[in-house]
């Protein structure tokens, strides 16, 4: 009778464990980046590298600097006081009075600015976005290649357009650190044939609409381009991944390692600015977990003690 | 179904022993209930230290500067007030040595302040809360000051209440320090950092 | 002393034999298993859900103007206010996991048959009001997918025919969401929902505790009694499962502050992207998707042609739940003695569910809507026809005694 009941609780506890780790793994299973995101993959998509401790609180340090240079005048971080980032990024309040405040704003206030959102509907088509939430919005991922994706098309108000955003309304305010890229001319003959491919679609599609000619030989027409796209498409993404797609026609003050390194650092400061108690609670969450786990254990015994009554 | 040979010992201890590790998780759980009632950030930063420029005071003239939501008054005294000050008479605590006087430590205990010339009090009388009138030497009987009209207290122009007073303790000094000669930062301690 | 104070409390107030009545001497069959611990989790989720919103409304400002802001103020200048907008956002889905894998108990071990009905009618309206509870809630931090997403499911109410618009603007308050349909949806959030759901799940467990638990064999124990009256399988609630649910609470709340301090996104199904961004009724986002306990509904809803059909059709399939005790028509109660048939049925049931549910994540397309059709077709058929269906095969005979 003991035997049995071991085997019961032997059994039902591997039944618990396993449901546990069901939950577990649908959870991580869950982890699916669920952006959402237009057809196809972004260009370029290199991920970030990641740093902890104490390399990753410098690096913020270094992309608060970043912001306040280049991105405060337009972007207000309307949601994140001063003092609350001198704190966790640990710096004294005089260190960032001195050196990274520019306005008469006192320590706690919070990190606005002065951009009138009438004016810049006017300047920029649209009013430059707070920023505080941009890292949970869009994502680190998304921010790191956005910031790199600026290139020269003269087609548009600036001068430049974004691979990542395309026809974006902002101008290249990081030009003087990274210097002008643009598109290879490998890349602009891909580009040119998909171009030429899509037009063949249309075409074929009207006369589908209009009934002229074989129907066959259209619908081959179309299912060869869309081949054809397919793989230049292809081709484009591993030209990004090489580092190909783009190259440097003016310089900036900094080297393509060296803005890429800059760009780490100022979206580690955007996405502490995005949930500042991040590192923190996590830090917390262990203790937490390992006092449940010691009160359930405790618990359990208790049970254990009780239920020896039950049959 | 309960058999002979259960371990009451045992359930008692594990009984306690889970109820103790729950009563501090409980207590645990109760921190972030009970913290978010502190200030928040807004209402530190909101009652922030406030400099005031002293070459917006006359002589004679009371400014109020808004501290922390409190009125503070800033008066600047000239030579014949201070001396009077020293020989006012008719007042409850004369040195400023009840217990239930609030003032930052060392300050004259006569003018009050940290320069004879320039006072620093909170406006709000001690008795019941209402903001006082300045009154000047020239307006009052009295010695000039600052009168509550509430209930009727009186303070000379270093915030030392009257006798026949409701309130029982003269005027709060806030901590408060010289920046520069013509300036000072209302909420910080002198020695402290502002 | 303490039993004298009992004494003059007893002599006023029925409190000892309440205690013993539904905790102390509420007999419930000894051999529950793992699928019956989220009724008291449900509760727990309850208790969270209402302290930690009480607190939240301190420092929440329900206009539309300062909605969103001051969640983020709660988020960063509140003390330790990030935690409880964790435990309450956290717990909000927490709370459909545990109620839908306590249905779940229902389902499988007969729980909704004769002479519990009302029990599982009690819980099919807490679910109803549970998910209203849920839907307003999301509105209130007034990001812009809480926008749109109150924006697609109350333009829904504008097919039901010839009152629709009227009805639609009523709801709303205005010929838009703003922020009336804010003011309205944050008290009915905070004090009336709330009331409702408590009065409820009281009357669910009173209802319960008339008739007596089920269990995992879907066996009355009450049929064979000792001596005294007391079922042969039935253990007092108190100690056997107070003790037992407080272990279930532990294992619960380990991976509940898992998700809290460690992953409270969770890949973006429970906080959403396009929240974290304010409402813009210009800017729709990119692809607008209920949160993940409403996909499985709105999945049917998409998948039926028209849009009026695809609201009676979301709602029918609720409705259907209510029915539920008078479906299944099978000799036993248990699917431990049912026919493999059963079986089958129900598994392709909890597959379809969790399909509509992802498809209902996921921008439509010719196949993504050909699936969702199958499927919804498959749940309405498991329910409806259910009658006919749940007396096919044969049966396992049922023990006398409970087993494990």
């Amino acid at each position: 009778m003991n035997n049995l009941n071991n085997k019961m609780t032997m059994n039902s506890l591997f039944v618990k464990v396993a449901q546990f780790l069901l939950v577990g793994v649908s959870a991580s299973l869950f982890a699916v980046n669920a952006f959402a995101s237009g057809g196809g993959s972004p260009i370029p998509n290199d991920d970030m590298p990641q740093y902890s401790s104490d390399r990753l609180i410098v690096s913020m340090q270094n992309g608060m600097q970043v912001y306040m240079n280049n991105c405060m005048g337009c972007h207000a971080l309307e949601f994140q006081r001063y003092n609350r980032s001198a704190k966790d990024l640990k710096m004294s309040e005089q260190m960032v009075i001195d050196n990274l405040m520019f306005t008469a704003d006192k320590i706690g206030d919070p990190m606005s600015n002065n951009m009138q959102v009438e004016m810049s509907e006017k300047w920029f088509g649209t009013a430059p976005p707070d920023l505080s939430l941009i890292a949970r919005s869009r994502s680190p991922h998304w921010l790191y290649n956005y910031l790199r994706g600026f290139y020269k098309d003269d087609t548009r108000p600036y001068g430049v357009n974004n691979s990542v955003f395309v026809d974006v309304g902002m101008p290249h305010a990081l030009e003087n650190m990274q210097g002008i890229q643009d598109k290879t001319e490998e890349v602009k003959g891909i580009e040119n044939d998909i171009g030429y491919a899509h037009g063949e679609i249309a075409t074929a599609r009207e006369a589908l609409k209009t009934n002229e000619g074989s129907v066959s030989s259209h619908n081959e027409a179309i299912d060869k381009a869309e081949h054809l796209i397919h793989e230049k498409e292809s081709e484009l993404i591993e030209l990004s991944k090489s580092g190909d797609y783009f190259t440097l026609i003016t310089e900036g003050r900094l080297t393509p390692q060296e803005f890429d390194s800059s760009m780490t650092d100022l979206v580690n400061f955007l996405e502490y600015v995005g949930e500042p108690i991040k590192i923190e609670r996590k830090g917390m969450g262990i203790y937490v977990l390992m006092f449940i786990l010691f009160f359930t254990v405790v618990a359990y015994f208790l049970k254990k003690e009780y239920w020896k009554d039950v049959h | 179904m309960v058999d002979e040979g259960v371990d009451l010992e045992k359930r008692r201890f594990l009984t306690w022993a889970t109820a103790g590790v729950g009563a501090v998780g409980a207590g645990f759980i109760a921190v972030p209930f009970l913290g978010s009632w502190n200030p928040s950030e807004k209402a530190k930063a909101a009652g922030a230290p406030v400099e005031f420029d002293l070459d917006k005071v006359e002589v004679g003239q009371m400014v109020k500067v808004k501290w922390q939501g409190k009125p503070v008054f800033v008066v600047r005294r000239d030579e014949k007030t201070i001396e009077s000050l020293k020989s006012m008479s008719d007042l409850k605590d004369s040195g400023s040595a009840d217990a239930g006087t609030k003032q930052p430590e060392g300050l004259d205990t006569v003018t009050r302040s940290l320069k004879p010339e320039i006072a620093v009090i909170v406006g709000i009388c001690t008795h019941l809360g209402c903001v006082p009138q300045h009154k000047k030497e020239t307006e009052v009987s009295w010695g000039g000051g600052f009168f509550c009209p509430c209930h009727g207290s009186k303070f000379d122009l270093a915030g030392r209440v009257f006798n026949g007073s409701p309130a029982s303790v003269n005027l709060e000094v806030p901590k408060y320090k010289y920046l520069a000669d013509n300036r000072i930062i209302i909420g910080v301690a002198e020695g402290e950092a502002s | 002393m303490m039993s004298n104070f009992m004494t003059w409390i007893d002599d006023r107030f029925p409190a000892t034999k309440v205690w013993n009545e539904h905790i102390a001497q509420y007999y419930a069959p000894k051999n529950f298993n793992f699928w019956y611990f989220f009724g008291s989790l449900a509760m727990l989720v309850l208790v969270n859900q209402i302290l930690t919103g009480i607190w939240l409304t301190m420092n929440y400002n329900p206009s539309a103007e300062g909605a969103f802001a001051s969640i983020e103020f709660i988020r960063r200048d509140v003390e330790w206010g990030h935690l409880l907008l964790g435990m309450h956002a956290t717990g909000a889905s927490a709370f459909f996991v545990v109620v839908y894998l306590h249905m779940f108990r229902g389902l499988i071990y007969g729980s909704f048959r004769k002479p519990r009905e009302l029990v599982w009618i009690f819980g099919m309206i807490i679910f109803v009001l549970l998910m209203a509870e849920g839907f307003m809630g999301y509105l209130l931090p007034w990001g812009n997918m809480s926008y749109w997403g109150a924006q697609v499911i109350i333009n829904l109410f504008s097919a039901v025919p010839v009152v629709g618009e009227d009805l639609a603007i009523w709801i709303r308050g205005d010929f838009i969401i703003s922020g009336a349909t804010l003011n309205r949806f944050f008290a009915l959030h905070v004090v009336a929902l709330p009331m409702a759901l408590l009065l409820m799940v009281f009357l669910h467990i009173v209802a319960l505790h008339k008739v007596g638990s089920n269990n995992p064999d879907g066996i009355d124990i009450k049929k064979l009694k000792d001596e005294n009256g007391i079922p042969l399988d039935g253990i007092p609630f108190h100690p056997y499962y107070t003790v037992k649910d407080i272990v279930g609470v532990g294992v619960f709340l380990f991976i509940f502050c898992w998700i809290i301090f460690f992953n409270p996104e969770m890949g973006g199904y429970f906080l959403e992207a396009p929240n974290f961004t304010p409402a813009d009724p210009l800017k729709t986002p990119d692809h607008i998707a209920p949160v993940w306990y409403f996909t499985p509904y709105y999945s049917i809803l998409k998948a039926v042609p028209s849009q009026g059909l695809g609201v009676i059709a979301m709602a029918a399939s609720l409705v259907v739940l209510f029915f539920l005790p008078w479906l299944d028509r099978s000799k036993v109660l248990s699917i431990r003695y049912k026919s493999p048939i059963f079986k089958v049925a129900l598994t392709l049931f909890v597959i379809s569910f969790f399909i509509l549910g992802y498809l209902g994540m996921k921008a439509p397309n010719e196949m993504r809507t050909l699936v969702a059709r199958i499927c919804t077709i498959y749940y309405f058929a498991f329910f409806v026809l259910m009658p006919w269906w749940s007396q096919w095969g044969t049966t396992k005979p049922v023990p006398e005694r409970v087993t494990h």
